[in-house]
């Protein structure tokens, strides 16, 4: 049972699911709501690594009042243009799953926490092929547009 | 890299690429965030090594998010106010050709 390491990382993946539901919805609005889910994990994540200063300033400042700004922004302009059924579907089950999961890590027997050595070199490799996809696609992209 | 700068990492470069394919200041302005969302992530993983810098990071990027949100905002509201659109490409005075 890993599921005593797992809460970091389910609030990660959930920083990540928002973070691509953001640039992947249509709407101005579930965008928006969706950066705000994101930064709400983040949050989130800070508060499970114990650092109570940076979460506090990330709930009241940022959330509190940039994304305000950002949902009403959206909201005046742009809006929602349908109702998403599968938007509120997707995100209601991830959030459940996440909570699940959650709840289970929670209570699970703690183990000890393995020590990986990881090289350094492979994650530079990786970081390296991310960057030339991303550049690669931003490349099409943009040159479709133009 | 762990998990938390692969995240950081991941939503930096979604945020930029959602810069450079929408023409739409409020899309613009949302993927902004998201890059800051990104470095928040990102940042989380010094926690360990030092929580002083973590926290002035936090301090200075939520200072920054601020001001790039509310100049953006500003940019958004007056160009709606003049031509109707929130289209970058409906801003055309000021520019050389």
């Amino acid at each position: 049972m890993y599921l005593d390491v797992m809460i970091g990382e389910i609030l990660l993946l959930a920083t990540l699911f928002f973070g691509v539901l953001t640039v992947y919805s249509k709407d101005n609005v579930y965008s928006a709501a969706s950066l705000a889910a994101a930064a709400g994990a983040v949050g989130a994540y800070y508060i499970y690594i114990m650092q109570f200063a940076p979460a506090f300033l990330l709930f009241v400042i940022y959330i509190g009042a940039v994304m305000l700004l950002v949902i009403m922004t959206a909201a005046m302009y742009g809006g929602a243009q349908r109702r998403s059924g599968r938007y509120v579907l997707a995100t209601t089950l991830v959030f459940l799953f996440a909570a699940i999961l959650g709840v289970l890590a929670f209570y699970a027997p703690p183990t000890a926490p393995a020590l990986v050595q990881t090289g350094d070199l492979l994650s530079i490799v990786i970081m390296l092929l991310g960057v030339a996809a991303v550049s690669l696609v931003v490349g099409i992209e943009v040159a479709r547009r133009t | 890299m762990t998990l938390a700068i692969f995240v950081g990492v991941v939503l930096i470069l979604l945020g930029l690429y959602s810069i450079a394919v929408t023409r739409n200041l409020v899309r613009v302005l949302i993927s902004l965030e998201l890059i800051t969302v990104g470095a928040f992530a990102a940042l989380a993983a010094v926690a360990s090594v030092n929580p002083t810098l973590v926290f002035y990071g936090v301090l200075i990027l939520v200072m920054i998010s601020v001001s790039e949100a509310s100049i953006l905002a500003a940019l958004i509201y007056r160009n709606y106010a003049l031509t109707g659109e929130t289209d970058v490409s409906s801003i055309t005075a000021g520019r050389e050709t």
